[in-house]
């Protein structure tokens, strides 16, 4: 009885959520379309670091405007800083190891790719990307392309 | 082969969307033709979620095929997934937009581990896990703070094609109370039940994943958060009569 009475609960909840709170079609349009970003055999570089997570593991605090991202595999690497201004976001970064090379910038909504050059220590910065989620295609000029997974800045 | 028997099954046109192995529930909960909720609340909740994780053979072959390049392979497990992905960044209080950045980069997630992932079937899982890390971090963002009731949810006052005037009042005033108590629910509470009323019906492993609860721990909580709801709205409807002009239904 009273099982019944969850049953009945929990699929009036499920009713409500479905009409009024479904997927945005806009969502998955865009689920739909990362396929689009497919790359095969790819060196992948993991997120190895993000100030992000250890403050907010260590205190609860939040952490003030800018965001330091580490992607690693392999000894090779790529470190950036993120600066929120507003809907916007900068980044400032570092092939690692240090060495001249250049730097796609994928963000995913919406879609768009900025190419940026990098100083002969590998620095780079990009000014102007959309919030949402990106990942870097790092090619050093004695080396071979390596991307970032994405993720959400 | 499968798809079509699907659509047989459950009588509608899926309009190019794969369904897989499992019979989408919302043309059956808008159904406003007589078919109680009572009806339908047998087959489905927890006791449902059985069902949908019968064919982990489809799911690691479509996840092989978009691995391959198939791009129908890929659309059908979007159309799988993104209920439970949705539902995972909207049960951490998401806005509209930080939800969506959640559900698209856990996609491109999948979209890059695609070629790597070590075990297909349980890619639900794997996504869910993924969109729960994401909407964490999304969460300790700054300048980050819990959406007000107005960027949230729509107030559920459409009446849409009810049986009668008076029935759809009554429910609508039921719903609005439904949707006003889970709104003060704990977030793990609220976290459960949207994934758990997610479309589709998510697998055990799914909602343990998305909740990083052991399968043994989701029925009793989901009891427990019922309950809650339950007294929540009790002590709402109760507190709206102690209110003067509690009968004008247009405030």
């Amino acid at each position: 009885m009273i099982e019944h009475a969850d049953e009945r609960m929990v699929d009036d909840l499920r009713r409500l959520v479905a009409r009024y709170d479904p997927p945005p079609d806009h969502v998955r349009a865009a689920a739909h379309a990362a396929f689009t970003w497919r790359t095969i055999d790819e060196e992948l570089a993991g997120l190895a670091y993000d100030s992000l997570a250890q403050t907010a593991a260590a205190s609860g605090v939040r952490s003030g405007d800018t965001r330091t991202l580490g992607f690693e595999n392999d000894g090779r690497g790529v470190e950036v800083e993120v600066v929120e201004q507003g809907d916007q976001r900068q980044i400032v970064g570092q092939l690692l190891p240090p060495g001249p090379g250049h730097v796609e910038i994928r963000c995913g909504r919406p879609e768009l790719v900025v190419d940026v050059t990098t100083d002969d220590l590998g620095r780079f910065e990009a000014t102007d990307l959309p919030s949402g989620p990106i990942r870097l295609r790092c090619t050093p000029d004695d080396g071979t392309a390596m991307s970032t997974t994405w993720i959400s800045i | 082969m499968w798809m079509r028997e699907q659509d047989v099954r459950s009588g509608v046109s899926p309009q190019g969307r794969c369904t897989l192995s499992y019979v989408p529930p919302r043309h059956i909960l808008d159904d406003s033709a007589g078919r109680t909720v009572a009806d339908i609340a047998r087959s489905d909740g927890l006791a449902h979620t059985r069902d949908t994780a019968q064919a982990p053979e489809e799911v690691t072959r479509l996840v092989r095929a978009a691995a391959a390049g198939d791009r129908e392979a890929w659309g059908a497990l979007v159309d799988r997934y993104t209920g439970l992905v949705w539902s995972v960044a909207r049960g951490f209080r998401l806005t509209d937009a930080d939800a969506a950045d959640v559900v698209q980069t856990t996609w491109l997630r999948l979209v890059e581990q695609l070629d790597r992932i070590r075990d297909p079937e349980a890619v639900g899982a794997w996504l869910a896990t993924t969109a729960r890390r994401e909407a964490l971090r999304m969460l300790g963002r700054a300048g980050r703070t819990v959406p007000t009731d107005s960027d949230r949810l729509p107030e559920p006052r459409d009446a849409g094609a009810s049986p009668g005037v008076d029935d759809a009042l009554l429910r609508d005033e039921r719903d609005a109370l439904l949707w006003a108590a889970f709104e003060q629910l704990s977030e793990g509470c609220q976290t459960l039940l949207r994934v758990l009323v997610s479309d589709p019906p998510p697998s055990y492993e799914e909602v343990s994943a998305a909740l990083e609860m052991p399968i043994g721990s989701i029925g009793p909580t989901r009891g427990r958060c019922v309950e809650r709801l339950r007294t929540l709205m009790a002590h709402m409807e109760h507190d709206d009569r102690a209110r003067p002009g509690h009968h004008d239904r247009t405030r």
